[in-house]
């Protein structure tokens, strides 16, 4: 009597189903009956450089991806492909792709994509688990990558990181807004800022901060919060000059919108660090800014991402 | 931040079970995101919802950090836990493997509500039973 194969340890096998939107739901469910572990699902995204960076699912076939314990033998194969062409559904699906997966360490894998980064004359963003002997005058910071924006990947996160390298001194008062992973805030300390306010939206990222100054030693000099600009302020006092430098790194939508908040925070003689847009929209900030009251723009970029710098002048006319 | 998208993953998983196996680790490792901090924030959200499948919708950005959300059952989840089935019918033509009352449909939908392209009870339904129909499950 044969019964089924024996799974090979370390082995699997990847199912993937190109289908329809509207027939996703019921080829995942097929193939969630051979693979109880769950599913994945890739649908057809636009993520092209819009004013927000948001993304936009298409009504374009999706890819449906489950795995099972290998083997997954030829008899099997052909009992999931009966399967899924009976079901009734809207629009022919794709052919059936399978491909061979070796056990990997995938909770160890991602990694290999971090390694130690050198940004500016002296700022180091190391991921935690890479040892690293600061040498003089170095800012060290150590990050795990994970569920917060500014990993020090992003051409934006190292455009702000070479910003404040210029502009922080000792005793430096910053504003974080939009702060993700803190990476900013902490760099700020780094750096030797006195005092920094780190704000964002999600209440998500703020723990992940929080966390990441801990960490870094740099919680006892950052007050994080969850809020923003305007109404969303979480401060008593308002935010107008309260600090030296103001640093956002968010979106040309966000940037435009919140500048008038922006440039009122930062104090005479201070300066705004904004970036997360790209060519196009610099022209725009940059004329923002100057409306909002601050003065001497320089724009620096890194590949297609580009950041502003603007000060307030030491004494308003 | 600036958030440039570089992938959007759904994964549909048991609550409270996700571990860096296939198939949180094969469709999140490619993208170098951090899989233990998802699969610990996705079973701490999920922990009081054992049995289901809830499913995550993933955001990876440019730089390697994510977020996600999470989604309701799917509906053909929660139908065959109304209606006591073990799988769906491979034909519905040919099957019906069980059925559901249309209290328990409205019910289904209610919860779907978020989920859905409407804000219209009845049309969930609607959207729900077609959904029904085609696992052979009928709405009695």
């Amino acid at each position: 009597m044969s019964g089924p194969p024996e799974p090979t340890p370390g082995r699997w096998v990847e199912i993937t189903v190109t289908a329809d939107p509207a027939d996703v739901e019921l080829v995942a469910d097929a193939l969630s009956e051979v693979a109880p572990a769950g599913v994945a699902i890739l649908p057809a995204i636009r993520t092209d450089d819009d004013r927000e960076f948001g993304v936009e699912e298409l009504p374009l076939p999706a890819r449906v991806v489950a795995a099972v314990a290998a083997p997954l033998p030829p008899h099997e194969r052909a009992r999931l492909e009966l399967r899924l062409a009976e079901l009734p559904l809207g629009a022919p699906l794709g052919a059936v792709e399978y491909r061979d997966v070796a056990e990997s360490d995938w909770s160890e894998e991602w990694k290999r994509f971090y390694t130690l980064q050198r940004i500016g004359r002296r700022l180091v963003v190391r991921p935690s688990w890479t040892p690293y002997e600061a040498r003089a005058g170095e800012a060290v910071v150590a990050l795990d990558p994970g569920m917060a924006f500014g990993t020090g990947q992003h051409e934006t996160t190292r455009l702000c990181l070479e910003a404040l390298e210029r502009l922080v001194r000792d005793g430096t008062t910053v504003l974080d807004v939009g702060t993700g992973s803190g990476v900013l805030a902490i760099a700020a300390v780094k750096l030797g800022a006195a005092s920094v306010r780190a704000l964002d939206t999600d209440a998500g990222a703020v723990a992940v901060a929080t966390e990441n100054a801990a960490r870094n030693d740099a919680g006892e000099r950052i007050e994080f919060a969850t809020g923003s600009l305007g109404d969303a302020w979480p401060w008593r006092e308002p935010p107008r000059g309260c600090a030296a430098l103001v640093v956002v790194n968010i979106s040309a939508a966000a940037v435009e919108a919140l500048m008038p908040e922006l440039a009122e925070a930062v104090a005479p003689g201070g300066a705004l660090i904004a970036s997360g847009f790209i060519a196009r929209d610099a022209p725009g900030i940059a004329e923002r800014a100057r409306l909002a009251g601050l003065g001497g723009a320089e724009l620096t970029a890194d590949g297609d991402w580009w950041c502003l710098v603007a000060r307030r002048e030491r004494r308003e006319r | 931040m600036a958030k440039k998208v570089r992938a959007v993953v759904t994964l549909q998983i048991p609550a409270g079970q996700a571990n860096p196996a296939p198939p949180v680790g094969t469709a999140l490792g490619p993208h170098g995101i951090n899989i233990m901090d998802f699969c610990k924030a996705y079973n701490e959200q999920t922990r009081d919802k054992a049995g289901q499948i809830i499913p995550a919708r993933i955001t990876i950005f440019e730089d390697r950090s994510f977020n996600f959300v999470l989604k309701t059952p799917p509906a053909s989840d929660l139908l065959r836990k109304a209606a006591g089935v073990e799988k769906g019918s491979a034909n519905q033509l040919r099957e019906q493997v069980g059925s559901v009352t249309r209290a328990q449909l409205r019910e289904i939908a209610t919860l779907k509500l978020p989920d859905l392209n409407t804000k219209d009870v009845e049309q969930a339904m609607k959207v729900i039973e077609g959904t029904a129909r085609s696992m052979g499950i009928e709405v009695r």
